[in-house]
């Protein structure tokens, strides 16, 4: 049995130890490296990261990583609770421009470079920098599915045969999927019965499963579960670089092309690392690597590309989306989308 | 065996009037802490859920009309419910036959049985889910491609579909199996077996025998077990927010993702109340258990039943159970762990030890290891500091508030992780939390974990509290000691094996802590479990996610060993809560 003094002494001992821990844990949140918040997974930021601290060795660099809609919604109750915590957001350019809107929560910058990058991908209100352009396309399983077999367009995905087989991004959790509701709603509404939300009514009948990720997605179509999904090409590409077996099929109709960016948060206490990441990334180097780090297409003119399975940029129909639209309706988007899916 | 709860009740009427201190200054501070920790960390969290149901810029029900009117939301609660029941009944059709066989007939596997069942209640449910995903998806999942191979079945998917509601049901049943067995096999060990051979002699058969005596006197046990399973069941997150389920707990998350406050707190609310009435029946049942006390005096040992044709079926019973909640979800994780390419099958050349690297090397996943670790760490720590001091003031002083602190320190059973993590949002994004400035911190993680572990800590010290002879406490008064002296001199030393059991036990709790860390995560706040949860939804992907389970499962059974033998070492363990 211990001494019932040192039992008295450790108690005391305790009890300051998480006095300590209280008081230290705050203190936790802020200050020193270069905080990011990232819808991009950390596989697609590691190579952006190591190319960062090729250039700016001193800027320690750490990322959290959310699916794009449940880190709206963090974002926006740290805002609530008086101010952000993290210095950038990683996002797409629709989502940063809601979260402007909703509470002018990031500084405008114009980094050195911006004038090398496409002018139809930079956000005329200066508050997001451009990335790079991820699509929508359609990856199959080639396990599951031979290429003889796979739909050449998005109409395709409403043939019976698919039902149980697909899935898609729940627009409820997913940022990036109001870009391809978006494209087909909205972008091919008068291109006859085939679109339009009676597209989504169509697909729902193919009973598609409804992820919270497109990461999952990769996942489910990699293993068999779901043969076949509306994917992003950044998850395309991983599954290229995996050796998972699955294809990409380019829809004839077009890639809706959603906007991956950054923006530095106005209350940033260290707008100085903060402004020399946005710089990077539309550097010539950063561009060059974009392909392998965020998985999707430059948005320079001057870097070379190629899509993961060999198809030339100029192959494929890009249809730039209208973030304003996707900023503006996301919430009667998805209600929509619910009444389509009936739920 | 006497239980914790009626013991309780003995030595409260016997030693309450002898032992209760008047008001020294001790006391007085003592209850003055209680009050104070359990309202920041249980009263204010409860109140913040009911009030925001009922206000929004002013007093309203128009929270509870959306609520009736959306059938999203009522088929989320009608799920729930129809699973908790699922859950509930199953664990009892399974449990019971387990518990009867490895408490009293000779079937075989009896350890093997045991060791799952312990397994099953530490493991985090949402590593079973991702067992049962890999193996039922009903197109690609390991055991239905099996199946229809073995039956030579012509359909392309099924037979089982893991993402329905039956789906579900499987994720969770090995935990309610393993509540309904062990709250009966302690019941069925320590029957008087007088009573089946009474029966006996009169003419019943074995079965008969159970059936008439053994299963009425086992029936409040029975009921608690499964009210245990039911209300765990309703708890739950992490499975259903992975088969994609809308369940009231999911719900909650979907509300709170639009900011949608009103929606999140009815859902909350109608949470709360079912959790609430299962756990009051719970202790409804093991409160009236004297009646069916069989314990006497005198010592004996049940007989073992010889239940001939029906052992080898109980022993049958017992291999399903294993494979089910442990062999198959855990084995399928493995191999998918070692998986380079999930599609590629299970071959040499698609062998990888890379997702482990990728586990162990990753700088974010170590950052959420060590929050876990320092969380659990601090959360166990002040557990058991409010549970020793909450208590003391309970059982052994005259203050007079201290049965509102017996029913406020149990209060967090019936609150499921996500509806205090909703509540503390509320609490800490408006005035006057606001100004603590803790929102997005790790300390609100730590404000959740103590809210869900308070009852542990003070259940276990009530029951550690009642064990000590009040005679040593009053004999170290009469030589002169203060009360804070006796106190730290004589009663901690002596309650301080279930000190470090309780500490371990919620530390081990704590570690994968789910439901209250993904609603709750900001920047500095991942944790195991959320971080798990990302690398699952593609953030490293499924392989990845199988080897970081793996790794997770692993570290919490070797904690629990340890917890085991601290626990062994102490006969004071016996009787003690786990959850």
């Amino acid at each position: 049995m211990p001494k019932p003094g040192r039992v008295s002494m450790k108690l005391t001992r305790t009890v300051t130890a998480l006095a300590c821990i209280f008081a230290a844990a705050p203190a936790f949140a802020q200050e020193g490296p270069l905080q990011i918040y990232s819808a991009y997974p950390d596989e697609h930021m590691k190579a952006l990261v190591d190319g960062f601290a090729e250039q700016y060795p001193d800027v320690e660099v750490q990322i959290s990583v959310q699916p794009g809609e449940q880190l709206i919604s963090t974002v926006e109750l740290e805002l609530r609770a008086g101010r952000p915590q993290a210095d950038v957001i990683g996002l797409n350019q629709a989502s940063i421009a809601s979260l402007q809107a909703a509470h002018s929560a990031f500084a405008a910058y114009k980094p050195a470079g911006l004038e090398g990058v496409r002018t139809e991908v930079l956000d005329e209100s200066g508050t997001s920098v451009p990335a790079c352009v991820n699509l929508y396309l359609i990856q199959y399983n080639t396990n599951a599915i031979s290429e003889a077999d796979a739909p050449t367009d998005w109409a395709g995905l409403l043939d019976p045969r698919w039902k149980d087989q697909l899935a898609l991004a729940d627009p409820a959790s997913s940022q990036s999927v109001h870009s391809f509701l978006w494209f087909i709603t909205e972008h091919l509404a008068d291109e006859g019965d085939d679109y339009g939300w009676g597209y989504f009514e169509r697909l729902a009948e193919n009973a598609p499963r409804l992820e919270r990720s497109h990461g999952t997605i990769r996942d489910m179509t990699a293993s068999g579960e779901r043969p076949i999904a509306v994917q992003l090409l950044a998850n395309g590409q991983t599954s290229a670089n995996r050796g998972d077996p699955t294809s990409l099929v380019w829809p004839s109709e077009g890639s809706p092309g959603e906007i991956s960016s950054f923006a530095m948060f106005e209350q940033s206490d260290n707008q100085e690392a903060a402004q020399a990441w946005l710089d990077y990334i539309v550097s010539p180097e950063a561009q060059a690597i974009m392909p392998d780090a965020l998985g999707c297409a430059p948005v320079r003119n001057d870097v070379d590309y190629t899509f993961p399975d060999g198809t030339a940029v100029s192959d494929v129909t890009i249809v730039p989306v209208d973030a304003d639209f996707i900023a503006n309706e996301r919430e009667a988007q998805v209600e929509a989308f619910d009444q389509a899916f009936g739920r | 065996m006497m239980s914790a709860e009626a013991a309780a009740t003995v030595d409260r009427a016997s030693t309450g009037k002898m032992q209760r201190s008047g008001s020294s200054g001790w006391s007085l501070t003592a209850a003055g802490l209680s009050v104070v920790c359990l309202v920041i960390f249980i009263g204010a969290p409860v109140a913040a859920i009911f009030l925001s149901s009922v206000y929004q810029d002013g007093w309203t029900l128009e929270a509870y009309r959306d609520f009736l009117s959306s059938p999203r939301l009522l088929t989320a609660t009608w799920n729930s419910l129809l699973v908790a029941i699922g859950i509930a009944v199953l664990s009892v059709v399974i449990g019971a036959p387990l518990a009867f066989g490895v408490a009293r007939t000779n079937m075989q596997l009896k350890r093997i049985v045991r060791a799952t069942m312990i397994l099953a209640l530490i493991s985090p449910e949402f590593l079973l889910a991702m067992g049962y995903i890999l193996m039922a998806g009903p197109n690609a999942g390991y055991a239905n491609v099996a199946l229809r191979a073995v039956f030579g079945m012509q359909s392309t998917a099924g037979p089982i579909d893991i993402f329905s509601l039956w789906g579900l049901v499987l994720t969770a049943l090995p935990n309610g199996v393993a509540f309904v067995f062990l709250a009966l096999t302690p019941a069925l060990a320590n029957m008087d077996p007088a009573l089946e051979e009474a029966a006996r002699l009169k003419g019943a058969s074995a079965l008969e025998a159970i059936r008439d005596v053994t299963l009425p006197l086992m029936r409040p046990a029975l009921l608690a077990g499964a009210l245990l399973a039911f209300a765990t069941s309703l708890a739950m997150y992490g499975p259903p927010e992975m088969l994609g389920i809308d369940v009231l707990t999911v719900s909650i998350r979907n509300a709170l993702l639009g900011l949608d406050f009103a929606s999140a707190s009815v859902a909350a609310v109608v949470l709360v109340l079912l959790s609430g009435i299962a756990l009051g029946g719970q202790r409804l049942m093991l409160r009236n258990e004297d009646r069916y006390r069989t314990l006497g005096g005198k010592a004996f040992a049940p007989r073992r039943i010889d239940l001939g044709w029906a052992t080898p079926l109980l022993t049958a019973l017992a291999v399903f159970y294993v494979l089910i909640a442990f062999v198959l979800p855990y084995g399928t994780m493995i191999a998918v762990s070692l998986m380079k390419s999930i599609g590629n099958g299970f071959n040499i050349a698609n062998l990888t030890l890379d997702n482990y690297r990728v586990v162990l090397s990753d700088a974010s996943i170590r950052k959420a290891a060590l929050l876990s670790v320092s969380l659990a760490a601090s959360a166990a720590t002040i557990v058991v500091a409010i549970g020793v001091i909450v208590s003391y003031v309970i059982l052994r002083t005259r203050f007079a508030g201290r049965s509102a602190l017996d029913y406020l320190s149990i209060l967090p059973l019936a609150v499921p992780g996500t509806a205090i993590a909703f509540a503390l949002i509320v609490i800490y994004l408006n005035w006057p939390g606001n100004l603590t400035g803790i929102y997005g911190t790790p300390t609100i993680l730590l404000v959740a974990y103590l809210a869900r572990f308070i009852p542990i800590g003070v259940r276990n010290g009530q029951t550690a509290l009642l064990q000590i002879s009040p005679e040593i406490e009053e004999s170290s008064r009469v030589f002169g000691a203060t009360e804070f002296q006796t106190l730290m001199r004589i009663t901690l030393p002596l309650i301080m094996p279930v000190v470090i059991y309780t500490w371990l036990l919620v530390f081990i709790l704590a570690i994968p802590e789910l439901s209250a860390s993904i609603i709750l995560r900001g920047f500095s706040t991942q944790t195991i479990s959320t971080s798990l949860l990302s690398v699952w939804n593609g953030n490293g992907g499924l392989a990845v996610a199988c080897a970081y389970g793996v790794c997770i499962f692993v570290s919490v059974s070797l904690l629990f060993l340890i917890a085991a033998l601290v626990g062994r070492r102490s006969a004071l363990m016996r009787g003690f809560t786990i959850g």
